[in-house]
């Protein structure tokens, strides 16, 4: 389909449909995005942030596409069979199969070692496309830093791909952007017999961020380990989705999130973890917890199990949403920690739970600040 | 020395302690003892001055200094630590990323959560360890899925830490089997040698028959009902609380 087309759908088609979420609610200000549907692309990317300037890309997606040779990764400027896993059939994905102006596709295989691959925003409205293959049996990780650091500007950041059987990566997904920005970010993988993909993502949202990361665990015996930060700073909205399907017969995943909305801030953290009829004697746990800090905080923990599989090996399911409590408060206080250490404190171990900040290297306070 | 002086107190509308006195010295064991609902956890919640006790009259010293108008980081930082019944779970925030900021706050460090001093990470892992908490449990966050016997060890490995002069325990010892009341009891004795000033709140006298405390106070209604050793404890053991109402006060 070419560009002309998808501008058309994108025209027509609605930001989500009913039936796309756990409930019939928006969680997402699609108003937001709608808002700055007509911006031009933008000419040059921006700068990374001060602490994530140590981050060196072998991939970076800006203006265009450059990238550095790597020990076990091939990369084409151009995606390969884009949408493929992704399907089009929403406005917003619609869009950026329009208007992306930057890809690549990857080919990873053998010991890899850690790839760093970067999206970079820039002013106005920039879109970047990412495909990739993990060949069978190779190891490495894979960090995707999806960053728009200032200003009222937009980007849409799509990535796809496959793991191949008993690869085993890590694919770890950060996702910052400034407080007056919009982002849409959307990842698929699919995940083969006996693969296993350890996956750490942190996000930070902006004015309104969507972030959504579905994981098909196809393979038989395939593994999924995913671990989530969120933070909805003040004034920001951010709407963080991990699905998990489960496919392959005595297929495993486990979904952990961590959250937290700070003073008018807005956080949904969801997930759906599927598990289909094929799926015998899977296991599926997902369980998210949101913690609202400070006045006017908003904050949506919606995690669902559906098992369609007659005959499974565990499915759990749980959410807990709170305010810090006095008796957080009391009991931090009672360690000798101020009211704002308390609450500092919170927020920092949230950032953390994921574990990617620290494997960055990152001060996960930081990611407080205008990006 | 801990000194509660006439201590009267009210939640809202409700009084929970009626002209309390008592003084837990250093060195000794104050065990504070009292059926469901007599005010004891009240006391301990006074003490490091939560959020909705109301003092309506009388005094808290320490070291012969008023800590009333202290926050309770503040009297916590003085020297009082509070090792909680059911403390709160705590989503993101590590046990070890907690001890460590406690830790740090006690040395004036500015940056809380960073390891400046190594030796603190080191007693940490070997504390835990003779408490019987596993070092995983140390990486995991602060009692979320704890067991009840998890909890009270880790309160216990708190007070072991941050090194206070006055360690209020309250029911360290309810829910444990057998060997885990004997292993606090070990702490609680050990905080008395190192010339501690401990209140032990307890309802049952199983916990005391370990560490033999130095004084006994019995709270009832909010009112101290009675006085004496640890054969007070004992008497309430065998007979039930009405023992404490018989004893002189």
């Amino acid at each position: 389909m070419n560009r002309e087309k998808y501008l058309e759908l994108s025209r027509s088609l609605p930001f989500q449909h009913i039936a796309d979420t756990p409930t019939v609610k928006y969680y997402t200000d699609w108003k937001a995005f709608e808002e700055r549907l007509g911006l031009p692309y933008s000419e040059r990317e921006l700068e990374l942030p001060h602490y994530l300037s140590h981050l060196k890309a072998h991939v970076k997606l800006g203006k265009g596409v450059s990238y550095a040779r790597a020990e076990g990764v091939e990369v084409s400027e151009s995606p390969k069979d884009p949408f493929s896993f992704i399907q089009v059939s929403d406005k917003m994905t619609a869009y950026h199969a329009a208007r992306w102006g930057a890809g690549a596709h990857l080919e990873l295989r053998g010991d890899f070692g850690n790839l760093f691959i970067l999206s970079i925003g820039g002013e106005s409205y920039m879109g970047h496309h990412v495909t990739l293959r993990v060949a069978q049996g190779s190891l490495g990780n894979i960090y995707i830093l999806d960053v728009l650091p200032l200003g009222r500007n937009m980007k849409t950041f799509l990535f796809e791909g496959v793991v191949e059987e008993r690869a085993k990566v890590g694919v770890h997904l950060l996702s910052v952007h400034s407080h007056e920005s919009v982002a849409f970010t959307a990842g698929k993988l699919l995940v083969h017999d006996e693969a296993e993909v350890e996956s750490r993502s942190l996000l930070a949202g902006g004015k309104m961020s969507r972030v959504q990361v579905d994981y098909v665990v196809k393979g038989k015996e395939a593994k999924l380990k995913a671990l989530a930060s969120s933070v909805a700073r003040k004034d920001t909205r951010a709407d963080f989705i991990l699905n998990s399907y489960n496919v392959g017969a005595y297929s495993d995943v486990a979904v952990n999130g961590r959250g937290a909305a700070l003073n008018k801030g807005y956080l949904s953290f969801r997930g759906s973890a599927i598990v289909e009829e094929s799926a015998y004697q899977a296991s599926s746990e997902i369980e998210l917890q949101v913690v609202m800090i400070g006045e006017e905080a908003r904050g949506f923990a919606v995690p669902v199990l559906e098992i369609h599989s007659g005959d499974v090996a565990k499915g759990n399911h749980s959410a807990g949403i709170s305010h810090i409590a006095h008796d957080h408060l009391f009991y931090l206080r009672s360690r000798g920690l101020s009211r704002e250490d308390a609450e500092r404190l919170m927020v920092s171990g949230i950032l953390s739970y994921s574990g990617l900040a620290e494997e960055l290297g990152i001060e996960p306070m930081e990611l407080l600040a205008e990006a | 020395m801990l000194e509660v002086k006439n201590l009267t107190v009210k939640i809202g509308d409700k009084m929970v302690l009626r002209g309390v006195s008592l003084n837990v010295k250093y060195g000794t064991i104050h065990a504070i003892m009292g059926p469901n609902g007599s005010g004891k956890s009240s006391l301990a919640y006074t003490i490091m001055g939560r959020e909705g006790y109301e003092v309506v009259e009388g005094d808290i010293l320490l070291d012969g200094e008023s800590i009333l108008g202290l926050e309770t980081h503040e009297r916590t930082l003085k020297g009082i630590y509070l090792g909680m019944q059911d403390p709160p779970a705590l989503p993101g925030v590590r046990l070890s990323t907690l001890i460590l900021a406690a830790a740090n706050k006690r040395l004036g460090e500015a940056e809380l959560t960073k390891v400046k001093d190594p030796s603190i990470m080191r007693n940490m892992r070997t504390t835990a360890s003779e408490l019987g908490l596993s070092l995983e449990l140390l990486q995991r966050e602060t009692n979320v899925g704890f067991s009840g016997g998890e909890k009270k060890r880790s309160e216990l490995l708190q007070a072991v830490l941050l090194k206070p002069k006055v360690v209020i325990l309250d029911e360290p010892d309810s829910g444990l089997d057998v060997d885990g009341i004997k292993k606090v009891a070990e702490y609680v004795r050990r905080f008395r040698e190192e010339g501690k000033a401990v209140m032990l709140i307890t309802h049952y006298a199983r916990l005391l028959k370990h560490v033999a405390p130095d004084e006994v106070t019995v709270l009832i209604g909010g009112e101290v009902v009675a006085r004496g050793g640890a054969e007070l404890a004992y008497a309430i053991e065998e007979k039930g609380y009405a023992a404490a109402k018989e004893w002189r006060k």
